[in-house]
């Protein structure tokens, strides 16, 4: 069975309340964007926040805080999200137990590790991201993470900034993030990232070039730990500066 | 803002200290610019695999000093550089701004005597405070032989201090960095751990993030076994956060005293595990070995422990005490906790292990799930397959990504 939801939480809640109701097995979650094999047979969901509401109360009843995961789950860019978090919610029910530490569920481990991904990703972003200063004073980071987890780095970096203004750009989940020294506002919009012209980039660079032993070169470990795909918004990893 | 050119030369210089750590302080950001994270935030990762935290720089690399192992020594011609305080602020200022850093790591050659130079580093650091109102991370290094109350003052502002140890014995230090002695090193390790006893008791801000130290390993004789004991020693006599080792890299010097190759990084990595098995998994260092042995280079020193402990293993997985998990080998804390966690909700079998992805290659020759035994069976060829390919050393780095809240109270302590 192959459910189409839109990428909303509220409409995966539906989702699940709708599989109990209808005593559908076996169900795999497809966003309206995807490819479906015609083999299968497929339900259209509409989101009806009455029975999305009933699933979110129960869930709490059972997780508590852990409710939450669900949430900075249903933030990752995998693609078979909607279907690993759907499977842990009904597991979760069917034990009618907080079963979020059974890890030798495989339900249960599939749903840790994405929603671990995204917490890892956010932990991440606040060292890999990188400020340039525009020509009106602003600092300005382009950057384009796996999960869309802008809005949950902004306030590391408004405590981190206090007055100073600064931008958050994910262009790849179209989102910026501004804050001007006093509030922040979060924008939708599709942008291509700037391009920033700043000196003191160039002065990184230096200094991570300097830094570096060359007797101790070990680049595989150095990838390991920063992944190459987010060395293209990072001065010091731009060949061109 | 400094030139490129003089960045170089003392970025150069300072980049042999090992600690970047910028865990273990949680300083507020109150209206100016910076705070800590506690578990600390790695922003780069150069090309040897360690991280960038914090902005490593010397105040000058202009020594009066001539410790032969030293890049810097006097008599080594090298392009010398002089920071000022506003210089090295700036710098911090910018790059902080611009998320390249959790803050400053500031250290100094010895410039015309120890409280000259400890007076610049307390001068640029106060400035920083005070002035450019950071409230980010700061280690400064200290200068061993400087001024009591220069020490002191220093502590009230930044986030962590060291005193490098240098050598693992004081007869090492005498022959090779005669200008440094143990009491001087010592005496403002152990009253800078006194002085912050006593601030806990009255909650005050001494440093947050409490001392480290850092000594050479492979330029003395000294084996394993005793630079462990003295690691040990440290941690428990003076609490220190943590003891950092670094290989011995031999430098332009024709020398009769030093060794004429580096101690390597496979040995420098075997100290920092046992280390963690110090600091993390409850292990004694006369567990793991004697003061005169050197560590095996063909084992971790976990798995070299578990090889001559048979009559301990098997343990079984649904049953034994998460102490005992830790200390198989190719289980860690992560995977202890994962354990533990599960067999709440009923036993686990070796598939259970796989779905959590724990792995088995060598763990599966010391467990037993619900009693059944899947490893090798003669401890002979266990020994052949946990053999370490000695062509290919692995080393990880000292930095790791902090750990996730759920998993912070089984990785007690910092990263």
């Amino acid at each position: 069975m192959i459910y189409i939801i839109e990428n909303s939480l509220e409409n995966l809640l539906t989702a699940v309340f709708e599989s109990y109701k209808n005593k559908d097995k076996q169900v795999s979650i497809f966003t309206n964007t995807c490819q479906t094999s015609c083999l299968e047979e497929i339900k259209i969901i509409k989101t009806d926040g009455e029975k999305a509401n009933r699933v979110e109360k129960a869930l709490r009843k059972i997780l508590n805080y852990s409710y939450n995961h669900i949430k900075l789950a249903f933030r990752s860019g995998e693609t078979n999200k909607n279907t690993v978090i759907f499977n842990y919610i009904c597991e979760t029910v069917n034990a009618n137990d907080n079963i979020s530490e059974n890890f030798a569920n495989s339900s249960v481990y599939s749903f840790y590790e994405i929603f671990r991904k995204v917490q890892k990703e956010v932990h991440h972003l606040k060292g890999f991201i990188r400020f340039s200063k525009t020509e009106e004073g602003i600092y300005y980071a382009p950057f384009s993470p796996d999960n869309d987890v802008c809005d949950l780095i902004l306030p590391h970096f408004i405590k981190r900034y206090s007055s100073m203004p600064f931008i958050l750009h994910d262009y790849k989940y179209n989102k910026l993030c501004a804050y001007n020294g006093k509030e922040s506002k979060i924008v939708y919009e599709k942008i291509p990232p700037l391009k920033v012209k700043d000196e003191v980039n160039f002065l990184f660079k230096t200094y991570y070039q300097t830094v570096n032993i060359k007797s101790r070169q070990n680049i595989k470990l150095m990838k390991n730990y920063m992944p190459k795909r987010y060395h293209i918004n990072m001065p010091e990893k731009d060949e061109l500066l | 803002m400094i030139s490129e050119e003089k960045l170089k030369i003392l970025v150069d210089s300072a980049k042999f200290d090992v600690s970047c750590s910028s865990s273990g302080s949680n300083r507020k950001n109150n209206g100016g610019i910076g705070n800590a994270s506690y578990g600390g935030i790695c922003h780069s990762f150069t090309e040897d695999g360690r991280c960038v935290s914090l902005l490593k720089i010397l105040m000058t690399n202009v020594c009066e000093y001539n410790c032969l192992y030293c890049v810097n020594r006097r008599s080594n011609d090298v392009p010398r550089a002089i920071a000022t305080p506003n210089e090295i602020c700036e710098l911090t200022m910018e790059f902080y701004k611009h998320n390249f850093i959790e803050g400053l790591f500031l250290s100094s050659a010895v410039y015309k005597n120890a409280d000259y130079t400890m007076e610049l580093l307390l001068e640029t650091v106060i400035k920083l405070r005070k002035l450019y109102n950071f409230t980010g991370y700061i280690h400064l290094k200290g200068i061993p032989g400087a001024d009591t109350n220069l020490i002191m003052r220093a502590g009230e502002y930044v986030d962590r201090m060291s005193f490098n140890l240098e050598l693992p014995s004081e007869k090492s230090l005498k022959l090779l960095a005669p200008q440094k002695s143990k009491k001087a090193i010592l005496s403002p390790i152990s009253m800078i751990s006194g002085e912050k006893q006593w601030n806990k008791s009255i909650k005050s801000r001494f440093l947050p993030a409490g001392q480290t130290t850092q000594m050479i390993i492979g330029a003395s004789p000294e084996k394993d076994g005793h630079i462990l004991k003295l690691t040990e020693a440290l941690y428990k006599k003076y609490s220190l956060k943590r003891v950092y080792y670094s290989s011995y890299i031999p430098m332009n010097l024709k020398s009769n005293i030093l060794p004429k190759e580096s101690a390597g990084l496979l040995r420098e990595h075997r100290l920092y595990q046992a280390d963690w098995l110090i600091r993390f998994y409850g292990f004694k260092v006369n567990e793991l070995i004697s003061e005169e042995d050197n560590l095996s280079l063909d084992y971790d020193p976990k798995c070299a422990w578990a090889l001559s402990h048979p009559e301990l293993f098997p343990v079984e997985i649904n049953t034994a005490p998460v102490e005992m998990l830790a200390r198989v080998p190719g289980i860690g804390l992560r995977s202890a906790y994962k354990i533990i966690s599960a067999r709440r909700y009923g036993k686990i079998d070796l598939e259970g292990l796989k779905r959590m992805k724990i792995p088995l290659k060598r763990a599966i020759n010391f467990i037993t799930t619900n009693g059944f035994y899947k490893g090798l069976k003669s401890e002979n060829d266990i020994k052949l397959s946990l053999l370490e390919n000695k062509n290919q050393p692995t080393y990880t780095q000292l930095s790791m990504f902090s750990s996730p809240e759920i998993l912070r109270s089984v990785l007690i302590g910092e990263i």
